[in-house]
């Protein structure tokens, strides 16, 4: 599976690098900045491509200490989730995750991504947009999220 | 509310998934013994498998958010050069020691993709993976569209209703349907479950041992396995 190569990849530079980490960024930013190489890098590698797959470990890596209820909202959560990244294009969800999954600003987006910090506002507020849209669909269209 | 938050709502799917896709302290730790262990010694350049296959799932937690990665790296990359991270590369790089790792500045150096096709092969690990094998093409499951989830979703909803209100027959048929309409869904488990306890309300405790074993088979950790303790084929 790509992303155990990718995982592996992104440790082994850590390790190699971190003699030389001198705090001028966060270590957060660097961590970043390092895996999106090695996914850029692994994406640029002729055959590859996203496969966009799902964990085969998400089951445990759900399930540990969470009730019964809780997993299956967690899941819901999951897959409403992805189902809405899927309609963003690719900057938009790079973006998005960035901020709203690993909670880096858009100041230090700008730096992982090398673009302008404005950029990143823009294409935020678009991922955002189409986030809102999609969860209020969801929720209208049947009243799924709580049994 | 403007668009420049994302709403209650939103927020909540938000948490909820970040939560659920986070490492605990259990996987952060075995993804500490990995690196100690494997990382921390003497590891050959080009060893591909560093961390042993308990502490990837760890690891893979930790980097799940990737696979979202990977489609944006690609728009990302489409008009830049090739970049790529070797052990070599960092060892003999001037920029290896620049201590801010600003995503475009690469530790190894660009390359353009046709002067990177005539290079020696990279003892990097995902390299090295990826060459070795005949650029598999690995076909995931189909996601369920926006209506497609939302009634996957709600059919189950109305299992667990009918399981809750007794009405046992009515959720083990919905319980069925939903196995016959999403075969591959990702919320087998959780189906499985209510069809355990509907077999063992109905009576039929010898199906419900067959479905509980699967659903056991399946998903051993969960605590969906664990919760059936309590029914008919619990040990």
């Amino acid at each position: 599976m790509a992303i155990d190569d990718v995982v592996q990849e992104v440790f082994v530079v850590v390790h190699n690098r971190l003699a030389s980490f001198e705090a001028r960024s966060s270590l957060k930013t660097w961590l970043a900045g390092i895996a999106y190489n090695v996914v850029r890098g692994y994406v640029r590698k002729p055959g590859n491509r996203a496969s966009g797959d799902y964990l085969d470990e998400e089951q445990q890596l759900l399930a540990h200490g969470v009730s019964p209820a809780e997993e299956l909202e967690r899941k819901q959560a999951l897959l409403v989730l992805d189902q809405l990244l899927d309609k963003m294009s690719d900057a938009q969800r790079e973006v998005f995750i960035l901020c709203e999954i690993e909670q880096l600003s858009s100041v230090e987006i700008a730096e992982v991504l090398g673009i302008n910090e404005n950029t990143v506002r823009t294409r935020l507020l678009a991922a955002r947009k189409l986030f809102n849209a999609g969860v209020v669909r969801q929720r209208a269209s049947q009243k799924w999220w709580r049994p | 509310m403007s668009d420049n938050e994302l709403r209650s709502a939103a927020r909540n799917v938000v948490d909820i998934a970040r939560s659920a896709r986070t490492p605990n302290d259990r996987h952060r730790d075995r993804a500490y013994q990995a690196l100690v262990a494997g990382l921390g010694g003497t590891v050959a350049v080009g060893t591909t498998k560093v961390a042993s296959a308990a502490a990837k799932v760890a690891l893979k937690g930790t980097f799940a958010w990737l696979k979202w990665a990977i489609p944006a790296a690609v728009l990302a990359s489409g008009a830049g050069g090739y970049v790529w991270y070797s052990r070599a590369a960092v060892a003999t790089s001037p920029t290896a020691h620049a201590p801010t790792v600003v995503a475009p500045a690469p530790v190894a150096p660009v390359v353009a993709p046709n002067v990177e096709q005539a290079a020696p092969p990279s003892p990097s690990v995902v390299s090295e993976a990826s060459s070795a094998a005949p650029s598999p093409q690995v076909k995931p499951a189909p996601r369920p569209s926006g209506d497609a989830l939302v009634q996957e979703i709600s059919l189950l909803h109305q299992a667990l209703a009918a399981s809750s209100s007794g009405n046992a027959a009515r959720a083990l048929e919905l319980a069925r349907e939903h196995a016959q309409r999403y075969p591959k869904s990702r919320l087998s488990v959780e189906r499985s479950a209510i069809e355990v306890r509907s077999l063992c309300s109905l009576g039929r405790p010898a199906e419900a041992r067959k479905v509980a074993d699967r659903l056991r088979s399946q998903a051993p950790s969960s605590p969906v396995s664990a919760a059936l303790k309590d029914t008919c084929v619990g040990k």
